[in-house]
């Protein structure tokens, strides 16, 4: 019949002193030696407590030194390496430029300057496209500097508002073409002088001619230097009236001397700009 | 006290005066500090009743010495980590028990755990009536009658009894050291105690 163990059976003290008198047994000597020996070797090592509180001593600071290092050398290398990206985007090599320049002949400084121009990102925005009104080629004209392309825009627009004025009926509306094409001159001094009055395909081919014609103010002296022949054509009407430059392109239109006729009249406008040139008759 | 040591090392270890005044704690705060005499003392104390705990558990001599062996080479390379929890003893009998168990598992795998609970029947009549030894009878009878009937108790009934026994633990230490609540252990202890008394009124 099972039956649970009355309470306070924890201890009994009849049993304790028979098992007291059972209990004999002791290790035996060797395992005393042995044990005893042991730990007086393990006190010998050395204090536990001090070789494990020095590595502890030290395990964490060097710890926290070596990820110091890390980082710090982490950041400057990111630093580093984002300086130099930010120099190479503000500072693009322009050197395929040059040599262009260099082919077209011209060694002029301005032709190089044009062509160091032509392949540095224009930032600013391109002026809007000129009409042709003499309004806003005159704006044009104004906003300086201008690309190269647009320089041959401006003239090309100027050879038509020549050919506009001569068309002219009226002399009121040729005289304000007129009026419009001698103050574009004033404005735009270079290319007047240069390509558009040479030939039809001159300016685009010539670019940089026309460019350089543009860039450089000595543009007209040095187109009459260029073309000698060309200033003797009017070498003796300098002090002339406006007939006698007249009188002379309608000869050398007879004689079939166009080209010669066409420099004459380019520099009868420019002399005389409120001078009417009459009209081609062949 | 005087030399304590009698054994094959050459070494003398004289032991303090104040060391068999000492708490077990104390001995074994100043063994970690580096005192080896303060060992000797913990261990002349209570090598004895480890040896005897063992030996009654795994039934066995060179068994026990083996375990025996382990258990105080554990606790002298935990010296360094020693810190005043619980009583020694709890602490000493702790390691004791968890090297049985480690070796029962090892050789035994399927045996019983010491940590089970096992309800027993105990005849009600014989559990009334304390244990009374019959005057004349052989001290030594009766102790060796006791050891065959501890030997016969289920395994954690004896842990039990032995740990209060021979390492004068607590019921509360006792659970400690076993690894089971107090409810337990007391319940074991009971059923140990009440068992052998009964076994002992039953062969007089």
């Amino acid at each position: 019949m099972a039956v649970t163990p009355e309470p306070n059976m924890e201890r009994d003290p009849q049993l304790a002193a028979v098992y007291r008198a059972a209990s004999g047994e002791e290790p035996p000597g060797h395992l005393d030696a042995a044990i005893r020996a042991a730990a007086r070797r393990e006190v010998d090592a050395g204090p536990a407590r001090t070789r494990k509180v020095r590595f502890g001593n030290w395990g964490v600071p060097l710890s926290l030194a070596a990820v110091v290092v890390l980082s710090v050398s982490v950041v400057l290398m990111m630093q580093q390496e984002g300086a130099d990206r930010i120099e190479s985007l503000t500072h693009p090599i322009p050197a395929q430029v040059v040599p262009r320049a260099a082919d077209t002949g011209i060694g002029n400084d301005a032709a190089r300057s044009l062509a160091v121009e032509e392949a540095v990102p224009q930032r600013m925005p391109a002026p809007a496209p000129a009409a042709v009104r003499p309004e806003s080629a005159k704006s044009v004209a104004e906003t300086a500097p201008q690309p190269a392309a647009k320089r041959r825009d401006d003239a090309n627009e100027l050879r038509t508002l020549e050919s506009n004025a001569v068309r002219a009926t009226t002399a009121a509306e040729a005289d304000h073409a007129q009026g419009d094409l001698g103050a574009k001159r004033e404005r735009v001094p270079a290319a007047p002088a240069l390509s558009p009055l040479r030939s039809a395909p001159a300016p685009i081919a010539g670019e940089s001619a026309v460019g350089a014609g543009l860039a450089d103010p000595r543009a007209p002296a040095a187109a009459m230097a260029d073309a000698p022949e060309k200033a003797a054509l009017w070498r003796d009407l300098v002090d002339a009236p406006p007939e006698k430059w007249l009188q002379r392109i309608v000869e050398l239109r007879r004689a079939g001397k166009t080209a010669d006729a066409a420099a004459v009249v380019g520099e009868f406008r420019r002399r005389f700009p409120a001078e009417r040139v009459p009209e081609e008759s062949h | 006290m005087g030399c304590p040591y009698a054994g094959a090392s050459a070494y003398w270890y004289p032991v303090m005066p104040t060391d068999a005044d000492a708490s077990d704690e104390a001995l074994m705060l100043g063994y970690r500090d580096g005192d080896a005499g303060a060992f000797d003392a913990l261990y002349l104390r209570h090598k004895g009743g480890v040896y005897r705990y063992l030996l009654r558990q795994c039934r066995n001599a060179a068994l026990a010495d083996e375990l025996f062996q382990d258990v105080w080479m554990n606790l002298i390379r935990a010296r360094a980590g020693y810190t005043v929890q619980a009583k020694f003893s709890t602490y000493l009998y702790r390691i004791a028990h968890n090297r049985l168990m480690d070796h029962f598992r090892r050789n035994n795998p399927g045996s019983v755990s010491l940590d089970d609970e096992t309800i027993v029947s105990i005849d009600e009549p014989a559990a009334a009536r304390s244990f009374e030894p019959e005057v004349g009878t052989d001290v030594r009878q009766q102790a060796a009658h006791l050891l065959v009937l501890l030997d016969a108790l289920p395994a954690e009934q004896r842990a039990a009894f032995l740990l209060q026994h021979e390492g004068g633990l607590s019921i509360e230490e006792i659970a400690v050291a076993t690894g089971v609540t107090r409810e337990t252990a007391k319940s074991r202890l009971r059923y140990a105690i009440a068992k052998l008394r009964q076994g002992m009124q039953a062969w007089q």
